[in-house]
């Protein structure tokens, strides 16, 4: 009688693999799968640019101001939610970045000192910043300005220096992308980290020298001299643009899903695998308890509610009250320098101020409560809650973005009608501007409600789980404390949402 | 006291380039004349909106669109039609449509429904058929 075959003592469960889907995933893997995402995106933001500065001046009858103020910023933090970071997965702005690439020679690498998020949390600012005060979302002129302002720095960046500096260090969009995209459900993740261990040529980093991902080796012929040779030629796919190298990634900061470590592997060793929402934000020492970083991530949360406050009625009581508290009134400016200073006086506060203190005070007064102080220091006591601030930063994002997405889903479909009728293209017909009425407010405000408290509800989750990582039986003191600070938070976005929105672009003070 | 100076200056550097946006977004009245004419008295309308002093509420408003001709009579019968665009992308447009109550002036009804502001576009057709539009700019409070 022959012997019963014995199961394995353990199977790992296999772990899905996008890149294994039989469409999406051969889409992805080929060698021109990011550039057949990007062409569209780059036809689109020509298509923006045109129109912003040939159409209408209005911004709700320009495509240059619908798209990407209204459509592409719900669409982006859905799909950071849902799937992980598309946008930069198929960013116009690398094409020509690429082209930059391959002339550039490979130049010097970007400033050490500047090889940190600082420059990011500054664009970020600027970018908000401008935003409300030159009314970006009402101008489809400074939009397209806007538009050829990042492949313009995206070209130069990558031209001058060989890392993807801009991705890494200086886009806003992409920072942000960075930030949310640690909540997404993939993640670029090695099969077998042995194979990784092993490999020679890192492909994944250092980019490999054929387009097939296939361990090329030189045929030898039958005099033992070789008949065929494989060199590193411009058909080979480059390695991470911003230098991670694959099996030592543990989140996704910094990963553009540009999968060029993947289609660069000779081993098929990479994967895009699936995870838990979020799984990575209470892993220790998830950022390296670095403050570039942490102070992204809780910045963002902040300048969350304060761009929600440049959207509603109290901001325009606030800047009046600053400049006549200032006395910008008496010094003969105009309404638009005042309200630019006042703007960033809010913003400096809000989200720098506000931030800087109320966390150090909680990262001082938790180490306090857990007598940790001598064995932590105030870094490792704030950077490691860091992470808290993602979720809940995201439900803020998700409800101001998403109120504008819902409100304003169908109007592009008049106003593209309207776009192709001034060209002389009739086949939509007449504008449908039915299609852009508001749908119930009622049910978009309760919406934004459950996205805050569901961020919030995050939040609280992650920060009791770091706190029990962290001061173990003192957890709950510890716990208290940045609770504290998330409810404040939460109830200043619940306020915040709560608000009717108010549109302004102009005020004039007394 | 350098810092504030140089923050001014860089503001003041910006809002040049949001100014010119805006002076694009306050169109002057573009006047409609038969082709190759130099527009007389009797072939172009003026528009004059009132009744968008100060901050209107959200709800409904009227606005007054006075029309005349080029020797300033008032144009009677005439086609009036208003269109608000809030100048946020993505928000439904609003219309009215002119009532005339006394010769040559139209109320133009409009149901404002959210807070900020909006540019308000008049489309005038006299019984002649001559055209005018004016955009004009209101801002209303919540």
């Amino acid at each position: 009688m022959a012997a019963k075959p014995r199961a394995p003592l353990y199977t790992p469960r296999p772990r899905f693999n996008l890149l294994r889907l039989p469409v999406i995933g051969r889409l992805l893997r080929w060698r021109w799968g990011r550039l057949a995402l990007q062409i569209p995106l780059l036809l689109l933001a020509l298509l923006l640019i045109y129109d912003g500065f040939t159409g209408s001046p209005i911004a709700s009858r320009n495509l240059a101001t619908i798209a990407p103020w209204v459509h592409y910023r719900g669409l982006v933090v859905l799909a950071l939610l849902l799937v992980g970071n598309l946008f930069c997965m198929s960013c116009p702005f690398t094409i020509p970045r690429t082209l930059a690439k391959r002339l550039s020679l490979r130049g010097r690498r970007f400033p050490r000192i500047l090889r940190n998020k600082w420059l990011a949390i500054f664009t970020l600012f600027a970018l908000f910043f401008c935003y409300e005060w030159l009314d970006l979302w009402a101008s489809p002129a400074l939009t397209a300005w806007v538009i050829i302002g990042y492949f313009a720095a995206s070209f130069v960046l990558e031209a001058v220096f060989t890392e993807s500096a801009f991705c890494k260090y200086v886009c806003p969009l992409g920072s942000f992308n960075f930030t949310y995209s640690t909540v997404s459900p993939l993640q670029i993740q090695v099969k077998n980290s042995a194979v990784c261990a092993s490999c020679v040529g890192k492909e994944c980093v250092n980019g490999s020298y054929s387009p097939q991902p296939v361990i090329l080796v030189d045929e030898i012929g039958i005099n033992g001299q070789p008949v065929k040779t494989h060199e590193h030629n411009p058909q080979g796919t480059p390695g991470c643009g911003t230098l991670l190298f694959a099996p030592q990634i543990q989140s996704n900061m910094d990963c553009t899903l540009c999968l060029d470590c993947a289609r660069a592997c000779p081993h098929d060793n990479i994967g895009l695998f699936g995870r838990g929402f979020g799984a990575e934000l209470s892993r220790p020492k998830l950022w390296h308890n670095r403050y570039d970083i942490s102070f992204l991530v809780i910045g963002l949360a902040w300048l969350g509610l304060v761009n929600a406050f440049g959207m509603i009625s109290p901001v325009y009581d606030l800047m009046q009250a600053l400049a006549a508290t200032f006395g910008l009134t008496a010094l003969g400016l105009s309404d638009k320098l005042i309200e630019g200073v006042a703007l960033l006086a809010i913003f400096i506060v809000g989200a720098g101020i506000l931030p800087l203190i109320t966390t150090f005070a909680a990262a001082a007064l938790a180490r306090a409560m857990t007598r940790t102080a001598k064995r932590d220091t105030l870094r490792i006591a704030l950077t490691n809650f860091a992470p808290i601030f993602v979720p809940l930063g995201l439900g803020f994002w998700i409800a101001h973005y998403g109120y504008h997405f819902l409100t304003g889903l169908g109007s592009i479909v008049p106003v593209f009608q309207e776009f192709l009728q001034n060209h002389g293209i009739g086949v939509l017909g007449e504008p449908n501007w039915a299609l852009g009425s508001a749908p119930n407010l009622e049910l978009i405000g309760a919406a934004q409600a459950l996205a805050v408290i569901i961020g919030y509800a995050a939040s609280l989750w992650l920060s009791q789980k770091i706190a029990m990582r962290l001061y173990k039986r003192q957890m709950l003191a510890g716990f208290v404390v940045w609770a504290l600070l998330l409810t404040a938070m939460m109830l200043a976005g619940l306020w915040l949402f709560s608000q009717p929105m108010e549109m302004r672009g102009t005020i004039l003070f007394d | 006291m350098t810092i504030w100076a140089l923050l001014t200056l860089v503001l003041a550097s910006c809002q040049l380039a949001a100014q010119s946006d805006l002076q694009n977004t306050t169109a002057a009245p573009a006047l409609t004349a038969r082709p190759n004419e130099t527009p007389a008295h009797d072939t172009y309308l003026s528009i004059e909106v009132t009744g968008i002093a100060g901050a209107l509420p959200v709800g409904e408003s009227a606005l007054q669109v006075t029309v005349r001709d080029g020797a300033g009579l008032a144009v009677v019968g005439a086609a009036v039609q208003a269109r608000g665009d809030m100048t946020h992308p993505g928000m439904a447009p609003i219309f009215g449509v002119g009532v005339e109550n006394e010769p040559g002036i139209y109320d133009v009804p409009l149901n404002f429904n959210m807070g900020g502001d909006w540019i308000i576009t008049i489309d005038v057709t006299s019984a002649n058929g001559l055209t005018a539009n004016q955009q004009v700019s209101v801002q209303v409070q919540a």
